[in-house]
């Protein structure tokens, strides 16, 4: 058994976003305990509310950048850390935080607060990579434990963690479910990176590509796909904003394609 | 009608061998020479390869990775790899104490066609690590020398301090039957007084007659399209030309399919093919 | 457990050349549920279920489970001699590296205690698939993880009577594949007709024999009729299908694949659910207590992105064109070159499963007909 001494420094932080991130890590029950006799646990507000300075041998932050002062934070948290790990979709793709990326912040700002003179905001939402360096992302709305527990043990075994850099298809042909774009839904799965065990799919609904895109996603035939299956440019585009807004590829090939001016 | 029964072999390609790592001797920055020793005697006295035929070593939890075998074949109480350090495994590697047990499979494939070549004219032209699978047949030329005819070796690296087992290019220098040149893509340092430029240069530096010769050839992918045309020039045939491939391998033994080429697969028709062999394979080169 | 004698059952593995050892017999469908319920008893059983609207292969434990009218499944029935998971080796890191394999002769090593078990109802185009791998995963070194498994396992065939969607399997010459299954079932009425063609096929029979019948002339000769017939009923959907690795000799620069790639997402379903896949990726996993972990292969594509990339981050198939034309080589024209025998049985899941709607029929009739 590793010395409290010799276990790595661990932290957890969140910015903006639900936290379900932490909660998924929270919800490990069986495997906690034993993760806790790796690691020296010393900022996780899910399970105790000690707060430590730092220096971070691992830093896991979830959420989105939304202001300057969560940006000062992250920086802050970046320079403290050995290994900053971006937690969950919102930190890696922006997640629904990026849905506001391209429309009028005033005006949303006006429909949400009405008075919003005191409400500060960054004009997008970007992956934190693109304002720190990050050192592995876990993808994910919510986060996979198995992901995180295989990540986990990478680092602790002082080996690098895999990436899965295929397509959810991969992960639905495995568990044998029936192909939803085969059965003319709306699917994200075939451009959206594997990791999550084709979790909606499974049950029946389509891929919301939370994960984010797969290496070489194949965004124009995705288009092409969903139009074919009649979908309105509406509807493609909703789809296809909803957690990844910030991903420059699927807005590019969109705007190619959709000729829409805010995208 | 093949039934079951007669899919039934002796021989488990999956089975581990442990062996001790003895010492890590650094070449480059990024590239050391591994020494190893089967923790099992017997198995380490049995032990026999080809130059130019490959290992799979494994370090449990971290994976398994094939690499070329880099020591003398006549050396028979250890053997060597030189690995440099650009991945996953190659990286725990580096970092591991000597006396740490890991684990091989193998020697697999074929190597270098050294009962074909003896009494022959050879040139050797390794490109960067590509010089290491080619090691044990130079080593196996000079310590049998009256087996071989010529012995021509062109080296090529990016820049003078990845230029592996330098002690021995200057001993290769000197020797006076065997001509050695090699040449360094870059001198930032200016520390290299030799020839500059991709290996190809070195084919004015050297006369190689296509009498009686063989060529064994490895390198970077993008070595052999060039170092093939010059060898065409000079008029040696596609059957005496030979090539090591590299390619993603993953079981060593023609189950995974990973280093398909053609036809081919790299780990058990190859890692050395003929360019003759080659030229008829899709994509090889 | 044990209805039938162990000896019998070692002896499986043992026996020699397959032939066909009795006269047909029948089975009425009413005594399918008693026969499988046997069955269970010494054997695990699988079989074809119904998935909402589709069918997959699973293990049976009711005789009404089983859904001999189905047209195909989702994965095939490699998936049971080739698993998409499998441990090569378990190991202990300290206090000294320890290895075990579950190809091991110890009882519970066994491939880690893997029972026998039947497969029932296998169609003609996964019957060829399985010789397939027989073949080409015998070439040197056989795959021993997969040569247990099949030595482990029962084949009870059944002959397709009506064409499913999107299959060729008449092009493919798989139709009337029946060589790899023990006993070959031929649905006639309310009765199976029942060729026993091997030895072990003869074992299961003798240990359900009760249920089985003797067929009868007319019987036989209906069956005869049923089969030949599907001579008209099939179509030929790909002429001159021997022809296809001739004919990839030209058009490998070809722009046909620069056109399927734009439209392939490089997703690999295809390849995962074909009988005639069989590639796998090989990675390491260790557990939380950091010292237990274990070797696993996992089924792995050509279609995807890592397929052919080398440590220095070389990739020799960098682009999804350069990926799908692998494949299709590969099967039509590699595993020919290597085997003599085409990669493809023509049983369409390809087609059935491909998110970009990718047609193999439409596919392979561009090549035949000198699309470039």
């Amino acid at each position: 058994m590793p010395t409290e001494k010799s276990k790595p420094v661990v932290a957890f932080y969140g910015l903006t976003c639900c936290a379900g991130c932490q909660l998924e890590v929270l919800n490990l029950e069986e495997e906690l305990l034993e993760i806790l006799g790796h690691i020296n646990l010393v900022q996780f507000r899910m399970g105790s509310s000690a707060k430590h300075p730092g220096p971070y041998d691992v830093c896991f932050v979830e959420g989105s950048v939304t202001n300057e002062a969560e940006l000062a934070h992250l920086k802050e948290l970046r320079e403290k850390s050995k290994v900053l790990v971006a937690l969950g979709a919102c930190a890696t793709t922006g997640g629904v935080n990026a849905l506001r990326n391209g429309r009028n912040i005033e005006e949303l700002k006006q429909s949400v607060y009405g008075d919003a003179s005191h409400v500060r905001t960054l004009p997008q939402i970007q992956p934190l990579k693109e304002y720190v360096k990050v050192d592995y992302e876990l993808q994910g709305c919510p986060i996979a434990g198995d992901e995180f527990i295989e990540f986990l043990t990478a680092l602790l075994t002082g080996g690098e963690p895999s990436e899965k850099n295929y397509a959810v298809c991969v992960e639905c042909r495995l568990k044998e479910n029936i192909c939803l774009m085969k059965e003319g839904e709306l699917c994200l799965g075939p451009i959206t990176r594997a990791g999550c065990g084709a979790r909606c799919p499974s049950v029946g609904f389509p891929c919301e590509g939370c994960w984010g895109p797969v290496p070489q996603a194949n965004v124009e035939s995705e288009i092409n796909m969903f139009s074919q299956k009649g979908a309105s440019f509406d509807v493609v585009v909703r789809k296809f904003r909803m957690f990844n807004a910030s991903m420059e590829d699927f807005m590019k090939q969109l705007k190619k394609r959709l000729d829409i001016e805010w995208l | 009608m093949t039934y079951p029964v007669s899919l039934r072999h002796e021989k488990n390609a999956y089975q581990y061998n442990k062996a001790r790592l003895v010492r890590i001797t650094p070449q480059t920055p990024d590239t050391n020479l591994y020494t190893f020793e089967y923790v099992d005697p017997g198995i380490q006295k049995q032990f026999t390869f080809t130059p130019g035929q490959f290992i799979l070593l494994s370090i449990f939890g971290y994976g398994e990775a094939p690499f070329g075998i880099c020591s003398s074949p006549n050396k028979t109480d250890s053997f060597d790899l030189c690995i440099r350090s650009v991945g996953k495994l190659t990286n725990v590697l580096q970092n591991l104490n000597p006396d740490s047990v890991v684990g091989f499979r193998g020697p697999f494939g074929h190597g270098w066609p050294m009962d074909e070549v003896k009494g022959k004219n050879i040139v050797i032209i390794g490109g960067g690590i590509g010089l290491v699978p080619l090691r044990p047949a130079i080593l196996d030329v000079i310590e049998n020398r009256d087996n071989y005819g010529k012995l021509q070796i062109m080296y090529g690296a990016r820049c003078p301090e990845e230029l592996l087992f330098k002690d021995e290019l200057y001993l290769w220098g000197n020797r006076r039957d065997i001509e050695y040149v090699a040449t360094v893509d870059r001198d930032d340092e200016h520390c290299w007084a030799g020839n500059i430029g991709v290996v190809t240069v070195l084919f004015d530096r050297i006369n190689i007659s296509p009498k009686d010769t063989y060529a064994l050839v490895c390198g970077p992918p993008i070595m052999y399209k060039f170092v093939l045309r010059e060898l065409e020039k000079i008029g040696l045939p596609d059957d005496r030309v030979f090539l090591s491939l590299e390619r993603r391998m993953k079981c060593g033994v023609g189950h995974c399919s990973h280093c398909l080429v053609g036809s081919k697969f790299v780990c058990q028709d190859g890692p050395v093919f003929s360019y003759a062999e080659v030229k008829a394979q899709r994509g090889a080169v | 457990m044990g209805l039938l004698p162990e000896k019998v059952l070692n002896e499986w593995v043992i026996i020699m050349a397959p032939r066909s050892t009795t006269s047909p017999l029948i089975l009425k469908k009413g005594d399918i549920t008693p026969f499988i319920k046997k069955l269970t008893h010494i054997l695990t059983v699988y079989g074809p279920v119904a998935k909402k609207t589709q069918f997959v292969f699973d293990e049976i434990s009711e005789g009404s489970q089983l859904r001999l009218d189905y047209d195909t499944t989702i994965l095939p029935p490699k998936k049971y001699f080739i698993p998409p998971q499998e441990e090569m080796v378990r190991f202990s890191l300290s206090p000294q590296l320890n290895i075990t394999s579950p190809l091991e002769e110890s009882e519970e090593a066994t491939l880690w205690n893997g029972k026998r078990f039947v497969i029932v109802g296998i169609h003609s185009c996964d019957l060829a698939a399985i010789k397939f791998h027989d073949k080409i995963l015998t070439q040197v070194y056989p795959d021993p993880y997969r040569t247990h498994r099949r030595e482990r396992g029962i084949i009870i065939g059944l002959n397709c009577l009506t064409p499913c969607e999107e299959s060729f399997c008449k092009s493919t010459m798989t139709l009337s594949s029946t060589e790899g299954a023990d006993l070959m079932l031929t649905e006639l009425h309310d009765s199976y007709y029942v060729d026993v063609l091997t030895e072990t096929g003869q074992l299961v029979i003798d240990y359900t024999k009760s249920l089985f019948s003797s067929a009868s002339k007319e019987q036989s000769k209906s069956v005869e009729q049923l089969l030949t017939s599907r001579e008209d009923t099939f179509p030929d959907l790909i002429p001159e299908f021997e022809k296809l690795p001739e004919r990839l000799q030209v058009g490998y620069e070809g722009e046909m694949w620069a056109r399927l790639g734009n439209r392939c997402f490089g997703c690999g379903a295809c390849t995962l659910v074909c009988p005639t896949c069989f590639c796998f990726d090989v990675k390491d996993r260790v557990e939380l207590d950091l010292n237990q972990g274990s070797r696993v292969r996992n089924w792995d594509s050509c279609q995807l992105v890592d397929f052919a990339l080398v440590a220095g981050g070389h990739n020799f198939r960098p682009t999804i064109p350069s990926r799908v034309r692998f494949r299709i080589y590969h099967k039509f024209w590699i595993e020919p070159e290597q085997i003599q025998v085409i990669g493809c049985v023509g049983c369409g899941r390809c087609t059935r499963t491909c998110p970009a709607d990718i047609d193999m029929i439409e596919l392979l009739t561009d090549i035949q007909e000198g699309g470039t």
